[in-house]
């Protein structure tokens, strides 16, 4: 009888799984189609878990030098060429200019930014994609050294929140920050394999996290030591810098401290260039689970759920309807601190369709229960639910 | 097996030397700290390197936070003489409190709905301006012009910017008190009698954005020029009883006429 029972309660498990898998399957296909239910699924489409660790758990206040950000502000492009020479007058690894001087201006200033541009060779300018056409520097500040990277953020199925990034794409085009690091010589050639694919971004922190200087207070300065052998960037962070106002080159991150719902963007791009450089130059990847495994990972977790569920609902239907909500909040949290320890060992699992399969089939008993009492009725449908 | 067990000890000592924190870098200065390198004195600044045989000297109401190449940071705040074994005594805690107790405790916050509430208000605040004298559009009678403002909490340094609006030259000065005295005679007020003036904690503002008020110096017999418009209200304040000198501070502080 025990035999028969547990063989029951397998078939049924499985059986459940599957029509979790089917229905969630046609509630995805709903909230992707219907346009109606459009910012929901904007709204879900954005959201992820694994945010919490960066805006809320995150607790590293380290500061880093080896990568230091310089403000230019609303300066010309005279002050920026001025900038660009203190700063090789430091000896940098590499100065990277996370600014697009896409039309000439003034012809005096413009020839001075372009002598500085191409008399250095560890200069990493900037452009970007735009519907096919490519964005950068206007000819005249361009030479044939010139070592370029694309700063796009947003490339093929990526979310407003910056979670990851592209490093090489179509295998030649390296990203403004892959450039930085391998100009540095930072970057091993090994992992260079690793950024033909989106892997997550290691954020270390905002602003706060990197040794800046605001282009005015640079120029002021004698002599900045620190600059020695670090990789400079040349960036926007305000007016003044660190203008909370100020959204300017400002894009949402994990470590927005409002992870969900409306929110301002909160780093400027140029420090998200900065975590991902010091994420490259230190060889600190976030390993990102295949989707095949977090995908089998689901069922079965689904699957033992739904077994526990029902074996919970044989015993007492009443208790399972009291405990149910119970257990589904305590797997919750249990899944996503699972999920947050993984990725504090950088190690990135997608956990939304672990959790959201693992809620639902427990959900879906209920309706199981009707369907194999259905089924029972029609056909003399045996189940380890019926009695 | 002799030479091994030297060679193992070598490099071990090798690399304690590699790793040892033997620089910092200094992440934000305020107020005046020197770096004394041999003979050399320098103003610590943003940037600066110190090294085993510098010394640094930190003066009243003055600090730095500085890094070394692990990213640890050392707050130093206390006026004082300090080498480097010294600075590394400041370091920082980081706050190293437990991940799955971190967890925890935002999830029972979460249930218990306990989330920083701000106020949200549909208006725009502007609460900052620490400027108290000369107020906005003063006229000023004086080879001795005082600029008075508040303290901000937790703030000891306050940049003090006083603008010719012809010219646009800045003269920017560093201080750590409420008040400000200059002179006529001091060049930026050549050439021009209005002049525009703010006060703030940033010591690089973006000017084009923060509030200026204006004043003006006048002579002596154009203040008293000015001071006739007011004859009715000193006559009401000499009834009341007010001294000549109280009613020369009641027309400066409400109209902004100054001696």
């Amino acid at each position: 009888m025990a035999t028969r029972n547990t063989k029951l309660l397998w078939r049924d498990s499985f059986l459940c799984t599957v029509l979790t898998l089917v229905v969630s399957g046609i509630f995805l296909l709903i909230f992707v189609n219907l346009s109606v239910l459009d910012p929901f699924y904007r709204a879900f489409k954005d959201f992820s878990f694994t945010d919490i660790y960066y805006s809320t758990l995150i607790n590293d206040e380290a500061v880093f030098k080896d990568v230091i950000i310089v403000n230019v502000k609303q300066s010309d492009r005279f002050t920026i060429a001025q900038a660009i020479e203190k700063v090789q007058e430091q000896y940098p690894k590499v100065i990277g200019l996370d600014v697009v001087f896409r039309d000439l201006k003034n012809p005096f200033v413009d020839s001075i930014l372009k002598k500085t541009l191409h008399k250095h060779s560890n200069i990493v300018t900037s452009y970007f994609l735009e519907n096919d056409s490519v964005i950068s520097n206007h000819n005249d500040f361009k030479s044939d050294k010139d070592i370029e990277g694309f700063i796009n953020m947003n490339l093929p199925n990526q979310d407003a929140v910056v979670r990851d990034f592209i490093g090489v794409k179509d295998a030649e085009l390296y990203s403004f920050a892959t450039q930085l690091a391998l100009e540095s010589g930072k970057l091993k050639e090994e992992n260079l394999l690793k950024l033909k694919d989106r892997i997550p971004i290691n954020y270390k922190g905002n602003q706060s996290s990197f040794l800046s200087f605001d282009i005015d207070e640079l120029l002021e300065l004698e002599s900045i030591p620190a600059m020695q052998n670090a990789i400079v960037v040349f960036g926007y962070l305000g007016t003044p810098t660190g203008n909370k106002f100020d959204i300017e080159d400002k894009l949402f991150t994990p470590l927005n401290e409002k992870y969900v719902g409306r929110s301002t963007p909160d780093m400027y791009g140029v420090v998200i260039h900065a975590n991902i450089v010091k994420m490259l130059s230190s060889n600190n990847f976030v390993k990102k689970a295949p989707k095949v495994l977090i995908y089998c990972i689901a069922i079965i977790c689904c699957f033992l759920t739904v077994m526990f569920g029902m074996r919970l609902y044989r015993k007492s239907s009443l208790a399972y309807d009291v405990l149910i909500k119970f257990i589904q909040l305590v797997i919750s949290i249990v899944l996503v601190y699972l999920a947050l320890k993984l990725l504090k060992l950088n190690i990135y699992v997608f956990i939304t369709p672990i959790l959201v399969l693992t809620l639902f089939g427990l959900e879906m008993i209920d309706f199981y229960v009707y369907l194999v009492d259905y089924l029972k009725k029609r056909f003399k449908w045996d189940s380890y639910l019926l009695d | 097996m002799g030479q091994l067990s030297f060679r193992l000890i070598l490099f071990f000592c090798c690399i304690q030397f590699v790793f040892s924190q033997d620089t910092l870098y200094i992440y934000k200065a305020k107020g005046m700290s020197l770096l004394e390198i041999g003979e050399n004195q320098s103003t610590l600044k943003k940037g600066a390197l110190i090294v085993a045989k510098d010394v640094v000297k930190v003066l009243s109401n003055a600090e730095f936070t500085a890094i070394d190449n692990f990213g640890n940071t050392y707050l130093i705040n206390i006026e004082g003489t300090y080498g480097l074994k010294h600075l590394q005594n400041f370091k920082v805690k980081q706050n190293t409190s437990n991940f799955t107790a971190s967890y925890f405790k935002h999830i029972w916050q979460e249930l218990r709905n306990k989330s920083n509430k701000k106020a949200l208000i549909a208006g725009v605040f502007r609460g900052e301006t620490l400027m108290t004298f000369p107020t906005d559009e003063s006229k000023i009678a004086s080879s001795k012009i005082t600029f008075e403002w508040d303290l901000e909490e937790g703030e000891k340094l306050y940049y003090i910017f006083v603008k010719n609006v012809i010219t646009k030259e800045i003269l920017k000065i560093e201080t750590n008190g409420s008040h400000l005295a200059l002179y006529d005679d001091n060049p930026i007020f050549f050439d021009n009698d209005t002049f525009e003036w703010t006060v703030t904690t940033d010591a690089f503002p973006n000017v084009d954005n923060i509030p200026f008020f204006s004043f003006k110096l006048i002579d002596r017999n154009i203040y008293e020029e000015l001071k006739k418009e007011f004859a009715d209200f000193i006559q009401d304040l000499e009834t009341l009883g007010h001294s000549e000198k109280e009613i020369e501070l009641i027309l400066c502080k409400s109209y902004g006429l100054c001696k």
